[in-house]
C-alpha cells in the first residue's frame, strides 16, 4: 500500500484547496472509511483534475470499494498524466489480474517494470500472470531476476521449477532442484510443496530427488515415504512402493490412503499372501471401507483364492454396482471356480458398465470358450470387439485363434497364431498350438519346427525351475 | 459246430475251446435304496489292511502318490483276489515295524482272507502301484510291483505262492516307477513290461511354500514344509523292457525310442488308437506334456504334440495323473481319457481317426464336475451292462494342506460316475450312485472287476493312508451280460490288443481289450460283453491280437455267465 507516497504526492501538486481535502480524503483512506474518501478525491479533483497523486489514490480507493473498473479508469488517468510513474501501472496490473484480464494485466506490469525493473512484487505478478497465459519462457526471466535478487526466494524457485518442468527442460529444472536443495532453510513441508507440484507436472525424476533429500530431513515423514511410493509405483518398482508406503503406514497407521496404498503395492508385486495377511491385520481399522474389501478381494484373487475373493468383491458390488471392474473380477473368479453362468453374467454387467474396455470382452470369451463347444461363435464375436478396442492385444489373439482352430478354421487360426508367436516368441503355448495347427493342415515340417521350438523353451523353462529349486534346497 | 450245452460256435480262423464258469457269489446284494453301487465294509469283506502313507513332517512326495490295486486271479479259481500295493523301507522312510502290502485270497462268498505271508509278497520297498499278467505263459497271473527306488517282479509258482524274481529278470534299473503295463509291444505273443517313471527325486525331498501346490498358504509358519509341486523335479525317460522268454526281459527302452524323451509319468494306458493292430502307449506326464506314443512296428514314435494330446487346448503342459483308453461313442476308434489337477479340468480325448484326437471334455459333461477335482485313478466300463463304456473317477487333491488354502478344492474328494447315454453324451449320475460317492476320499489307484462273478463289475479303490474302498456294482440287475476269459497261445496271454464286437438285440457293440490304464493299478483281466435287455448275444467276434490273424465268431454263447476261450484250441 502506499497512501503515505501519494500524500506526499499530493500535497506537492496540489492546487488551492486541495490539499485539506487531500488530506482528509487521505485520513479516511486510512480510517477504512472509503466512501468519504472517495467523495474527498472527487472533490479535489474538480479543483484539481490533472493530479496524478488524485488519480492514484482515487483509484485505490475504488479499489478498496471493490469498484474494479472505476480503479482501472482512475489509473488510467492516473498513468497518462504521469506515464513514469511504476506504481500506478502495478496498481493497474494487479486491478486487470483481479478482473482476469491477465493479458491486459501483463502489458501494463511491463510497462510499469520498464520504470522500475528490479521491483520484487511486480515481477513475481509478473510472471505469474504470464505462467497463468502459459507464456512460460516470458516467465522465466523475472523469475530469475527475483532468484538472483534473494537466492532463499522459494517461491520464484518453484515457479522456475514448475516452468522447466513444464517446459521439459531437464537441464535447467535439475539445476534449479539442485538450487533448492542446497537452501540451508528449504524445509520439510517446502519439499512437499515442491514434489507435490513435479508429480502433477510428470516430472517424477525431479520429486523423487525432492522427496529423497526430504527423508534426510525427517525418515519419520509419512508424506514424503508416501510420495516415494507413489512415484515407485508409477515406475513398476512394486517391491520400493511396498517399502515406502510400509513406511508411511507405520509411521501413520491410521490412514487409510497409505495402508491401502501398501496393500495395492503389494497386489502389483504379487505378494497376495503377504496382502492378504497385512489386510487382515487392519481390517479393525479400515474393513468397513469399499476400498478395503476391494483390495483384500483382489488379494484374494491374485492367490487364487477365489472363493474368497468373491466373498469379498460381492460386498463392494452390492454397496457399488456401478464399478465396473468389481464386476470384471468377480466374473473371473467366478470363472475360475467353474460357475460359468455367474461368471458370465457379470463380465456382461462389466461390459455394460464399460463397453470401452477390451479386456472385458476377451475375459467373457474365455468364459464362453470354457463353457460349451456351441457358445465358440459367441466368443469369437467377443474376441473381435476385444481386438477392434485393442488390435495389439496378443492374448485375445491367441484366444481368438483358439477359437478358430475349435471352428476348424485353420487357415484363420493358423494366420493369428504366427502373429502371436511373432510378437511373444517364447510363449510355448502359442507354440504348441500353432504346431497343432500345422500337423492338422498336414504341414509336418513347419510343425515339427513348431515342436522343436516347444521343446527348446521348455527345457528353459525346466531349467529355471530347477533353479528355483536348488535355491530352495533343504 | 456245436459243443456241451447246446453253444454253436463258429470259427473263422481255426480252433476254439470253451469252459463255462461259476455261479455267482451271493454276497454281492442291492443297496435297496436304487443307488447304483454299494460299499462292502472291512466287517463285511474282511480286508483289515490299511495303507501307510509314511507321512512325515518332511512331506516327502512319494507319501501323497499311492497306492495302487490290484485285481488278480492268483490261485486261478476263477475268482478275482485283490492285492493293495504300501509303502515300505526307503530312503526317506524307515517304519518302526516292517510294513508290507497285502494280497487277500477271494473266499468266494464275499470275503476275503489275507494270505500274503502265506504267498510270499513281503515286497520290502516304498511301493505304488501293481501290475498283474502272465508274463511266462504259464497260466498263473504274476505280478510286478512299481516302488520309490526299485521294482519287484514276483513270479507266481502256481501254488498260492509267489517267488521274487527280479534279479533274474532283468528289470532292475533304479528309479521312482509308477504305472506298470504288461502288453505285447513287438507282437511276439510275449507280454513285454512298460514302466513310466515319474522324477528325479535323489535330491529335493523336501519343499517350503515357495514351491508347494499353489505357494505359500496363509497363517502357515514359514518353517513349514509342503509336498513339491512336481514342477521343480527333473523329469526322467520311462522304460521298456522285452520279454525275451524263460523269465528274461532286456531293456530296449532306447532302440524302441520310449527313452528318447523325458516325462513325469504317472497313468500309462496301451491301446491302439490308429486300428494298425500295434498297441500305442498313453502316458499322462505331471506337469510336463502327455505323451502319445505311436507304435510302428516296434519302434515308437512321440507324438502326443501333433495329435492333440500332449498340452491343453490352450497349449498349456497339465498335471496328468490317471488314464484310460475305450470307445466311448462306439465308432470304432480308441478314445483317450486323462485326470488333471484342480481347474485344469480332465480331457476325454475323442478320436479324429487321423492320429490326432479332440477334447470335448465341455461338450459332453466332463469338464464341468471335474474343474475342481484332481483326478487319479479311473475306468471306462459299462457299469450297467448296456453295452456301452462309462466312466468312473476316483479324485483326491495331492496336497493335504490345500484346504487351507483354497476353499473350494479338498484334500479328500469324491468318486464321480458318468453314465454314457447312447450318444456320445457323459451323464453325471454321482448323486444316485450311492452313499460311498457322497463321501469324500484320498482316493489313488482304482480297479474295476467282478469281485463276485455276478457279471457286473464292482470297484476296489486304493485310499492314501487309508482302508481301501470296496464298491459293489448293484446298478447292472436286471441287464444280461456275457463275461469271457481269454487266453491267447499264438498271441498274448492276456490277449490285450483283442477287439471284441457283440450284438444284442441288433445293436452291435466293440472294444479293444486295453492294458494299463488308470492309476498305479490292474484290473480284473476278463471282459463282461453288456447285453441290455438282450436275453443273449446274437454273437460275440474275438479279433485276436497279432501275431494271430485270428477272428472266431460265436453264436449261442451262453449268457449270464462267465466263458473261457482259449485261442486256438479244440473245445473241450
Amino acid at each position: 500500500m502506499i497512501p503515505g507516497i501519494v500524500l506526499l504526492a499530493l500535497l506537492a501538486q496540489a492546487g488551492a484547496g486541495v490539499p485539506n481535502l487531500a488530506r482528509e480524503a487521505h485520513e479516511d483512506f486510512g480510517n477504512g472509511r472509503f466512501v468519504a474518501a472517495r467523495e474527498k478525491l472527487k472533490g479535489a479533483l474538480a479543483i484539481s483534475p490533472e493530479n496524478p497523486a488524485l488519480w492514484s489514490l482515487l483509484g485505490l480507493t475504488d479499489s478498496k470499494l471493490n469498484d474494479l473498473d472505476e480503479a482501472i479508469a482512475s489509473f488510467r488517468r492516473a498513468v497518462k498524466l504521469a506515464p513514469d510513474d511504476a506504481q500506478s501501472w502495478f496498481n493497474l496490473g494487479a486491478l486487470y489480474g483481479r478482473k482476469n484480464e491477465q493479458a491486459a494485466a501483463v502489458e501494463v506490469y511491463r510497462t510499469g517494470l520498464q520504470f522500475d525493473s528490479n521491483n520484487a512484487s511486480a515481477n513475481r505478478n509478473y510472471a505469474f500472470l504470464l505462467m497463468s497465459l502459459n507464456r512460460l519462457p516470458e516467465a522465466i526471466p523475472p523469475l530469475e531476476k527475483l532468484k538472483g535478487q534473494n537466492a532463499g526466494d522459494l517461491s520464484a524457485r518453484l515457479a522456475l521449477i514448475g516452468c522447466f518442468a513444464k517446459l521439459g527442460n531437464q537441464g535447467e529444472l535439475d539445476k534449479e532442484v539442485q538450487g533448492a536443495l542446497e537452501l540451508p532453510d528449504f524445509t520439510l513441508d517446502q519439499h512437499l510443496k515442491i514434489a507435490r507440484m513435479l508429480v502433477r507436472e510428470k516430472q517424477p525424476g525431479a520429486a523423487r530427488s525432492i522427496l529423497e533429500h526430504a527423508l534426510t530431513i525427517s525418515d519419520h515423514s509419512a508424506e514424503a515415504h508416501f510420495g516415494l511410493g507413489l512415484l515407485e509405483m508409477e515406475a513398476d518398482r512394486f517391491e520400493e512402493a511396498v517399502r515406502h508406503f510400509g513406511r508411511a503406514a507405520q509411521i501413520d497407521p491410521a490412514s487409510a490412503p497409505y495402508s491401502m496404498r501398501l496393500a495395492e503395492a503389494l497386489i502389483l508385486w504379487e505378494h497376495y499372501g503377504t496382502a492378504i495377511e497385512f489386510l487382515r491385520a487392519v481390517q479393525p481399522r479400515f474393513g468397513s471401507l469399499p476400498d478395503y474389501q476391494y483390495k483384500l478381494g483382489l488379494a484374494y484373487y491374485g492367490a487364487h483364492r477365489f472363493p474368497q475373493a468373491i466373498e469379498q468383491l460381492e460386498g463392494v458390488a452390492r454397496e457399488n454396482p456401478k464399478l465396473d471392474r468389481v464386476q470384471f473380477f468377480l466374473g473371473n473368479s467366478y470363472s475360475s471356480t467353474g460357475d460359468l453362468p455367474r461368471a458370465e453374467q457379470y463380465l456382461r454387467q462389466a461390459i455394460a458398465l464399460e463397453p470401452r474396455n477390451g479386456s472385458y470382452y476377451a475375459a467373457l470369451a474365455q468364459v464362453l470358450r470354457k463353457s460349451n463347444d456351441d457358445r465358440n461363435a459367441e466368443a469369437i464375436a467377443n474376441l473381435e470387439k476385444a481386438l477392434a478396442i485393442d488390435p495389439a492385444d496378443v492374448e485375445s489373439k491367441h484366444a481368438l485363434a483358439l477359437c478358430y482352430e475349435r471352428a476348424r478354421d485353420y487357415n484363420a487360426a493358423l494366420a493369428l497364431f504366427q502373429q502371436v508367436v511373432a510378437g511373444q516368441p517364447n510363449l510355448t503355448s502359442a507354440h504348441v498350438a500353432l504346431a497343432r495347427i500345422y500337423y492338422k493342415l498336414r504341414k509336418k515340417t513347419e510343425g515339427d519346427r513348431e515342436s522343436r521350438i516347444v521343446a527348446e523353451l521348455q527345457a528353459k523353462e525346466q531349467a529355471k525351475q530347477s533353479a528355483i529349486r536348488n535355491s530352495a534346497r533343504k | 459246430m456245436s459243443v456241451g450245452n447246446g453253444l454253436k460256435i463258429v470259427s473263422l480262423g481255426g480252433l476254439l475251446c470253451l469252459f463255462v464258469s461259476v455261479a455267482p457269489s451271493p454276497r454281492g446284494g442291492t443297496a435297496g435304496d436304487g443307488s447304483l453301487f454299494r460299499q462292502a465294509p472291512p466287517a463285511e469283506t474282511g480286508i483289515r489292511w490299511e495303507h501307510s502313507n509314511g507321512k512325515s513332517a518332511q512331506r516327502y512326495l512319494p507319501e501323497t502318490i499311492g497306492p495302487g490295486v490290484a485285481i488278480l486271479d492268483y490261485d486261478g479259481d476263477g475268482w478275482p483276489d485283490l492285492f493293495f500295493v504300501n509303502s515300505g523301507e526307503s530312503v526317506f522312510f524307515h517304519p518302526k515295524t516292517p510294513l508290507r502290502p497285502a494280497l487277500y485270497r477271494n473266499n468266494h462268498d464275499g470275503t476275503f482272507t489275507d494270505v500274503t505271508v502265506k504267498a510270499g509278497l513281503d515286497a520290502n520297498l516304498f511301493g505304488m502301484g501293481a501290475a498283474a499278467a502272465d508274463y511266462d505263459g504259464d497260466g498263473y497271473p504274476d505280478l510286478l510291483v512299481t516302488g520309490y527306488g526299485k521294482c519287484i517282479l514276483y513270479h507266481n509258482n502256481g501254488n498260492g505262492t509267489f517267488s521274487d524274481a527280479t534279479t533274474p529278470s532283468g528289470i532292475t534299473a533304479p528309479g521312482w516307477f509308477t504305472n506298470a503295463v504288461w502288453f505285447d509291444y513287438n507282437n511276439d505273443g510275449k507280454p513285454d513290461l512298460f514302466l513310466a517313471q515319474f522324477v528325479d527325486y535323489s535330491s529335493l525331498k523336501s519343499c517350503g511354500g515357495a514351491n508347494a501346490y499353489g505357494g505359500k498358504a496363509e497363517g502357515m509358519p514359514e518353517a513349514q514344509t509342503f509336498y513339491c509341486i512336481p514342477r521343480v523335479f527333473e523329469p526322467m525317460p520311462s522304460y521298456l523292457y522285452r520279454n525275451d522268454g524263460g523269465g528274461r526281459f532286456t531293456d530296449v527302452s532306447k532302440e524302441s525310442g520310449i527313452a528318447a524323451v523325458r516325462g513325469k509319468g504317472f497313468g500309462v494306458v496301451a491301446t491302439d488308437i490308429n486300428n494298425d493292430g500295434d498297441l500305442d502307449l498313453f502316458q499322462a506326464n505331471d506337469t510336463v506334456p502327455n505323451f502319445l506314443f505311436l507304435n510302428h512296428g516296434g519302434k515308437f514314435e512321440e507324438m502326443g504334440l501333433a495329435a492333440g494330446v500332449g498340452y491343453s487346448e490352450d497349449g498349456l503342459a497339465r498335471s496328468g495323473m490317471g488314464v484310460d483308453a475305450a470307445d466311448f461313442d462306439q465308432d470304432g476308434k480308441q478314445d483317450l481319457f486323462v485326470a488333471n489337477i484342480d481347474q485344469e479340468t480332465f480331457s476325454l480325448y475323442h478320436n479324429q481317426g487321423d492320429e490326432s484326437f479332440v477334447d470335448l471334455s465341455r461338450s459332453r459333461g466332463i469338464a464341468g464336475p471335474t474343474r475342481l477335482l484332481s483326478g487319479w485313478g479311473l475306468k471306462f466300463f459299462d457299469y450297467d451292462n448296456d453295452g456301452l463304456p462309462d466312466l468312473i473317477l476316483a479324485n483326491g487333491h495331492p496336497d493335504d494342506l490345500v484346504d487351507s488354502r483354497m476353499k473350494g478344492v479338498t484334500y479328500k474328494e469324491s468318486l464321480l460316475l458318468f453314465h454314457n447315454d447312447g450318444r456320445g453324451g457323459m451323464t453325471n449320475v454321482t448323486k444316485s450312485a450311492g452313499r460311498a460317492f457322497e463321501e469324500k476320499y484320498a482316493a489313488r489307484g482304482l480297479a474295476a472287476g467282478d469281485l463276485n462273478n455276478d457279471g457286473y463289475l464292482d470297484i476296489v479303490v486304493g485310499i492314501n493312508g487309508g482302508a481301501p474302498l470296496v464298491l459293489y456294482n448293484t446298478a447292472a440287475a436286471g441287464n444280461h451280460w456275457v463275461g469271457l476269459s481269454l487266453r491267447g497261445t499264438r498271441s498274448n496271454p492276456a490277449a490285450i490288443g483283442a477287439i471284441l464286437r457283440w450284438s444284442a438285440n441288433g445293436a452291435v457293440h466293440s472294444r479293444l481289450k486295453t492294458a494299463g490304464g488308470s492309476f498305479l493299478s490292474s484290473h480284473d483281466p476278463r471282459e463282461v460283453l453288456g447285453l441290455g435287455a438282450a436275453a443273449r448275444p446274437d454273437w460275440v467276434e474275438i479279433h485276436w491280437p497279432k501275431p494271430s490273424t485270428r477272428v472266431d465268431r460265436l453264436t449261442h454263447l451262453a449268457p449270464d455267465r462267465y466263458t473261457n476261450l482259449v485261442e486256438g484250441k479244440d473245445p473241450q
